[in-house]
């Protein structure tokens, strides 16, 4: 079994009146919800706690249909072959309780298909993986009331329907009892703004309030693990910003375990604590974004508005990230050369109309990492 | 899953597709505007043939017109576009959130139609009752059909809904539906909700 798991006992003094279990914090993942009344009616709790998310060696392969050789005729009676094309290969880390993870990656480097085992859309071609203490290939349907899934470009609502009866029939979907579908969706509604939005027929929503409603869609029903893949595609800057707010609020009011994809530096910086890169389906990194800056520090960005139109610099331990009229992004790596060096040099060699020093851009921090990987293979 | 849940939820989705149904009324009127022009034009059409040819076939102009009205009914309650939405959903991936719920997703489908179709009936039974008896001039039907006709209708309706969701499932074979639909869409013309009645068909088919 992956991950570090713990087994451990509760004994909680009867609800009042109530013969039920007393519901266990969210952080603590369930797998084996076990209790009983011992002979002074006190409850007892025997769970196991498990990492949110465990992966080991996780690989997956895809048979790709091979292109026909040949000209002509000749291609149409040639038999064409499988490729194999591997999409994930011996992918590892463990994710604990409540963290807020980015998952990120170019195009094409596995992301997704990561995604859709850690879901159980996919059964892996090798290695295991547990998702609060389910397989989730083999008990997707158990792990389904314990995950969310947001998807930037898909929707859990009803077009046609007010998003009210969409909540309605998720709740009856999740078998949430009327009281615990009411006091969360309550809840929600509170967190998200969405008061004004629940008698609105899906389809009239913008953008940023359906994804408002989306969120609070897959929240309805308590998971303790939230998939987010592109939560903030296609949002102008003010909906990017207040999903991250919502996103952020809804970490610390329901303790929600967090694996985000996306391609906006801006949503890794503003939601997560720890970033796990990848590329052609391997990992490349997996740190802290504290730790990820901390050694990143040695490089500064200069921006520089020169009077010059084309302003050229060239300089051992100094990088050109932009170029355009009247413009140079330089990156600096003050380890090789010291700042105050190149500020003198730039000062002496263009008109200036300004000139500001930046930390580097987490954009620019991840390019690097693939661009030092990739020359170190 | 409990079976009590997976009523729960058929249940629910039904009610909610029936609500969207009465909401787009403009729909419903189409939709019946649609049909009145069918029957109507087919009545004109078989007013052309004779009355002892229909004899010979021990048929009566109205019993043609209430075979067309009630099969056409049927397809007019439920939509050809079910099984495009599934396709379209498929093939969008959008289907990925519906299969990761505890609930199948076929519960949720068949329900949501099912509940259309309902809406449908209920809201089009009365005018178009009204258009085919003003169409065939009588009921022209007995009382013991006219009951099993009622009874019959609800799970005409269903096997429909059920068909169309078989149809968009099946681009997850085929890569799209279309191909499948049309095969059902002339079985169902030939063998189901058929326009012309066996009995007029010429003797070799029949015969087949």
């Amino acid at each position: 079994m992956p991950g570090a798991m713990y087994v451990c006992s509760i004994v909680l003094p009867p609800g009042p009146g109530s013969h039920s279990p007393i519901a266990p914090p969210n952080r603590i993942t369930l797998f084996n919800r076990k209790y009983f009344h011992d002979s002074s009616n006190i409850i007892c709790w025997h769970f196991m706690i498990a990492p949110a998310i465990s992966v080991e060696h996780l690989t997956r392969h895809f048979k790709v249909r091979a292109g026909k050789t040949g000209q002509g005729w000749a291609r149409w009676f040639k038999k064409g072959g499988y490729d194999n094309f591997t999409a994930v290969s011996d992918l590892s880390f463990t994710t604990e309780n409540g963290a807020k993870v980015a998952f990120i990656g170019p195009n094409g480097a596995g992301k997704s298909t990561t995604l859709k085992m850690l879901c159980g859309l996919l059964r892996p071609s090798a290695g295991c993986a547990q998702v609060c203490g389910y397989v989730p290939w083999e008990q997707t349907r158990a792990l389904a009331s314990r995950i969310g899934l947001v998807f930037g470009q898909r929707s859990h609502l009803w077009q046609a329907l007010p998003v009210q009866d969409s909540f309605d029939l998720l709740a009856k979907i999740y078998d949430l009892t009327p009281g615990v579908y009411k006091t969360q969706r309550d809840k929600l509604v509170g967190v998200f703004g969405l008061a004004g939005l629940l008698t609105q027929p899906a389809r009239t929503l913008s953008l940023g309030q359906r994804m408002r409603c989306d969120l609070a869609a897959a929240l309805l029903h308590q998971p303790s693990v939230l998939f987010l893949d592109e939560p903030t595609i296609g949002l102008d800057v003010t909906a990017k910003a207040l999903l991250r707010d919502h996103l952020n609020a809804l970490a610390r009011e329901f303790e929600t375990t967090i694996l985000l994809t996306s391609h906006d530096t801006d949503d890794i910086e503003r939601i997560c604590e720890r970033v796990i890169l990848i590329d052609h389906g391997s990992k490349l990194l997996d740190s802290s974004l504290a730790e990820l800056r901390r050694d990143y520090t040695r490089f500064k960005t200069l921006v520089l508005a020169t009077d010059e139109e084309r302003p050229l610099f060239q300089r051992a331990g100094v990088g050109v990230i932009e170029q355009a009229p009247h413009r140079l992004v330089l990156n600096v790596d003050v380890s090789e050369v010291a700042l105050e060096q190149v500020v003198s040099e730039c000062l002496s060699s263009f008109k200036l109309q300004d000139i500001s020093i930046e930390n580097m851009p987490l954009e620019e921090v991840i390019k690097a990492i693939y661009a030092r990987r990739r020359s170190g293979a | 899953m409990k079976l009590h849940h997976r009523l729960s939820v058929f249940t629910a989705s039904a009610r909610l597709g029936f609500k969207q149904v009465l909401d787009e009324r403009l729909a419903l009127l189409g939709g019946f505007l649609m049909y009145a022009t069918l029957v109507i034009a087919y009545a004109g059409v078989f007013r052309w043939i004779t009355a002892a040819d229909l004899a010979a076939h021990r048929l009566t102009f109205s019993q043609l017109v209430w075979y067309l009205g009630t099969t056409e009914f049927v397809l007019f309650c439920g939509s050809f576009a079910y099984f495009r939405e599934l396709q379209q959903e498929i093939q969008s991936d959008q289907i990925h959130l519906a299969l990761l719920r505890p609930c199948p997703v076929w519960i949720v489908k068949l329900g949501e139609w099912s509940g259309q179709y309902a809406g449908r009936f209920i809201a089009l039974a009365l005018p178009c009752y009204v258009l085919s008896y003003y169409a065939a001039g009588q009921t022209g039907l007995g009382f013991g059909s006219v009951v099993g006709i009622v009874a019959g209708l609800p799970m005409a309706g269903f096997i429909m809904v059920a068909c169309a969701f078989m149809l968009g499932a099946s681009c997850l074979w085929l890569a799209q539906a279309e191909p499948a639909f049309w095969i059902w869409q002339k079985c169902l013309f030939l063998l189901g909700a058929l326009l012309w009645p066996l009995a007029l068909y010429p003797e070799a088919a029949r015969d087949k």
